[in-house]
């Protein structure tokens, strides 16, 4: 009897929650009593940012819109945006964060599902934002049954054939130039880099610091120099995929890994660090060399960190203390992580109007613009800027500076806006927030890369499309499991920590899972 | 034989060194492994405000001080004048105080009410009850509930939700039922009714499990992140928890940025974190006995 009335009750709950928890499958356009269609938007950079300013009014105007901004935790991205979205609660424009590992069971799932609302077939109404898509890498394999359902946010809308990231060794020169290991343009062969490992080592241990880390999740980065691809699914020589951690390549490159711990070159700590506390280790003086992701804002992050360590340090020189170090591998190649152009892109619900999609398009496509980019950057002509000979003058009233002398962030709403279509790396160069030097040094570097690859210098290493973005059952259920396993042995066997030889290594990889794995990805590519 | 081992008693303790005021060295020892111990408890938190009271290029060329050469209250500073601090203590303050009455009173109610001797579907409720403590709807079902009761995004998700904890009201339950049946008859006797007896007899009568519960909420509701993580948007009605993980967060992530906050700096860090530990710290030592206590008092009758 009792067992009846909880059935009765838990089914009553059940039955009461699926009623309340209907939804619907649109959403009506409102307007404000002033005629603007109302936007809500969720975006990671909106961080505080709530609209008001005079800008994101003039924006508003200009397309008879009312934007309401929401934003993620740093923390909470991914969660936050998987309980939007299976919750049916999202923004009418909102952000995530995609990559080949979430492809399937977020972008390709939203879309197949029809949980987002797909871009307009033709979009020559919007050209700036057609050439953006033209220029994103990759874009074809977003298509899902011929449309796309988002729109990847450029890193670089001016330039998209660099097609490698910012992954590299920034290290030491002063302390390289005191202890007589400098090489010229910082340029290192591999032998020079391992004596230059070695020399910072010794000169290092009696304060307790060492000469190399890498950024947590990138460790470690000496296989990049032999391995084939970056992570699973390596290809032997008729093509066919094989699991990329069981090859020679990886094998040597992991044993070297092992050699630069048991050298003592390493920093201890990276089997143990939390994100962020390599960086911090740099920026403290404590490490000689560190591997990173070197975009412009961690760059600058580090160097403005750097900068505050070594206030009191005489002679200090900033610029000598953060230099990009260009290392060519035993094979006398540079060899650097292959990327995509974007990693996040906006969605749209899929509930909204037709008409609303098409406004925050046309918006986009004007914040693209010659005019909507000045806009976002600088505010208004007359206002905060004057055009004289064909340049843009800063009026200093309109847009002062700080106590060192500095041009002062403020809050331009168009330029949140604008970070729906373009993370901002093309306005770098205008922007009178930019560290001039950083953005040179690093052009410069990027230049050198980009001859490098010209002259078959350069190794890049990416994982085929065809493979990355393959959304076969098998693949998509068990791939994220397989690299984050697979990462967890190359720790245990470079810290001699539970793996100790190279065929126990292999062993973890002989199973089950990768064989089918492997076996349905080269049935899916023909291989 | 029984008294002849009686009288020889006195002798034998005799013969044994009594109570004393005296430190032998057995005593040493343990006070020496106790005050290493209660050292290696405290260390963590004055590490902590060391380092939030060092300027970056002491702390960052020593990261291992014990006390620091330059004092530097600029951390602190910056956390006073950081009004999402504001803002997420606010809205702690007001999940501590609104947000722990509210889930006291239906807690204590409901104990109470299950308490008490068999009334129709007791056994029911308490069942019903009672699974929630195994059993949970899932995240997806939860969300639309709280969606469709047009929760989102307000402060009362953070509160409402929380009504009835099973682990605490079972305690207060047990409590009630711990007290004699007596003084609810004699009570009835004198013509007091239900309310009156649980207002002027039961309640007074557990305040110490009271305070344990209220604490176990209070806590709760310093610490509380989750459910504003997940339901709400707006940056305003952050807790004071989500607020420190920003400040954590935001430096150690290697995502670019293009409206990187403030830099912050590793004292910066330590001063958002003393100060969003400092009331806990001060009030625990004085509270925490009622923690056993209550429960070591809630878990005698079941």
């Amino acid at each position: 009897m009792r067992k009846s009335i909880l059935l009765l009750a838990a089914t009553s709950m059940a039955l009461g929650l699926l009623t309340v928890s209907g939804c619907s499958n649109n959403k009506k356009d409102k307007y404000t009593k002033d005629g603007k269609l109302m936007v809500s938007m969720r975006n990671l950079y909106f961080s505080s940012y709530k609209g008001g300013d005079s800008y994101i009014e003039e924006v508003e105007n200009k397309f008879k819109l009312k934007f309401s901004f929401e934003t993620y935790d740093w923390a909470n991205w991914e969660t936050q945006v998987t309980g939007s979205i299976n919750g049916q609660n999202m923004e009418d424009v909102f952000h995530a964060n995609i990559d080949s590992y979430n492809f399937a069971t977020t972008y390709k799932f939203w879309a197949e599902e029809e949980l987002v609302k797909p871009l307009p077939e033709d979009m020559s109404k919007w050209p700036n934002i057609q050439t953006v898509l033209e220029n994103t890498s990759n874009i074809e394999s977003l298509k899902v049954n011929g449309r796309l359902y988002g729109l990847p946010i450029a890193k670089n809308t001016t330039d998209y054939s660099t097609s490698f990231s910012p992954f590299t060794y920034i290290y030491r020169r002063d302390w390289a130039k005191k202890w007589g290991v400098y090489k010229e343009n910082d340029e290192y062969t591999w032998a020079e880099f391992e004596a230059l490992l070695e020399k910072f080592k010794v000169e290092l241990a009696p304060y307790n610091k060492y000469a190399l880390a890498d950024v947590e999740w990138g460790f470690p980065s000496i296989p990049n120099f032999y391995k084939q691809v970056p992570h699973c699914f390596a290809q032997d020589n008729t093509g066919k995929y094989v699991c990329n951690y069981t090859t020679d390549e990886y094998v040597a490159g992991l044993n070297k890994s092992q050699d630069f711990m048991s050298n003592g070159w390493y920093h201890p700590d990276q089997n143990s660090a939390a994100d962020g506390v390599m960086n911090a280790k740099y920026y403290s003086n404590q490490v000689g060399v560190l591997y990173e992701n070197l975009s412009y804002s961690n760059y600058i992050a580090l160097k403005n960190n750097l900068r505050k360590t070594n206030v009191d340090t005489p002679n200090f020189e900033i610029n000598d203390a953060i230099a990009l170090m260009k290392i060519k591998g035993e094979n006398n190649k540079y060899s650097l992580e292959g990327t995509d152009n974007w990693f996040s892109m906006t969605f749209f619900d899929y509930r909204i109007s037709d008409n609303k999609q098409e406004k925050m398009l046309d918006v986009l496509d004007w914040l693209l613009s010659e005019e909507g980019t000045r806009f976002s950057v600088y505010g208004f002509e007359g206002y905060d800027y004057d055009v004289v000979g064909g340049e843009v003058v800063i009026k200093p009233e309109a847009w002062p500076k700080d106590t060192n002398g500095e041009y002062a962030p403020k809050d331009n709403g168009a330029s949140y806006l604008r970070n729906l279509i373009s993370l901002g790396y093309d306005t770098l160069e205008m922007n009178p927030l930019t560290d001039k030097d950083a953005v040179d040094y690093l052009n410069a570097w990027d230049a050198e890369m980009k001859t490098a690859l010209a002259n078959n210098e350069l190794r890049v290493l990416k994982e085929t499309s065809e493979v990355m973005w393959l959304t076969t059952q098998k693949k998509s259920l068990n791939a994220n499991n397989m690299r984050e396993t697979a990462l967890k042995n190359v720790m245990k066997y470079v810290y001699k920590n539970g793996i100790t030889t190279i065929d126990d290594f292999k062993s973890k990889f002989n199973n089950k899972t990768w064989q089918e794995v492997l076996d349905e990805i080269n049935a899916a590519t023909g291989h | 034989m029984k008294k002849a081992a009686l009288k020889r008693l006195p002798l034998i303790t005799r013969d044994r060194p009594g109570p004393s005021n005296k430190f032998g060295t057995m005593d040493v020892v343990i006070f020496i492994i106790l005050t290493l111990f209660a050292l290696s408890i405290i260390f963590p938190f004055y590490y902590l405000f060391v380092v939030s009271i060092t300027p970056q290029h002491i702390y960052a060329n020593n990261p291992s001080l014990l006390w620091t050469p330059e004092i530097s209250f600029e951390a602190y500073k910056n956390v006073i004048e950081d009004k999402n601090i504001w803002n997420g203590l606010g809205i702690t303050l007001i999940l501590l105080f609104g947000g722990t009455a509210y889930q006291m009173f239906f807690t204590v109610i409901t104990g109470y009410a299950l308490s008490r001797q068999n009334w129709l579907g007791k056994n029911f409720v308490m069942n019903m009850i009672l699974v929630t403590m195994f059993f949970g709807g899932g995240l997806i079902p939860y969300y639309q509930l709280i969606k469709s009761l047009g929760m989102m995004n307000t402060i009362w998700v953070m509160i409402i939700p929380g009504a009835i904890d099973t682990f605490n009201m079972l305690l207060m339950r047990n409590y009630f039922a711990s007290l004699p049946k007596e003084l609810e008859e004699s009570a009835r006797v004198d013509g007091a009714n239900d309310v009156q007896i649980f207002v002027k007899i039961f309640l007074p009568l557990s305040l110490p499990m009271l305070a344990t519960v209220g604490l176990f909420f209070a806590v709760g509701n310093w610490n509380s992140w989750y459910n504003g993580m997940l339901f709400n948007k707006d940056p305003q009605i952050r807790t004071l928890q989500q607020v420190l993980q920003q400040i954590i967060i935001t430096t150690s992530s290697s995502i670019p940025n293009p409206h990187p906050e403030k830099t912050n700096t590793e004292s910066l860090k330590m001063a958002a974190i003393f100060f969003t530990i400092l009331p806990m710290m001060c009030f625990y030592p004085f509270l925490q006995r009622y923690f056993v206590k209550g429960i070591v008092v809630g878990a005698i009758k079941g």
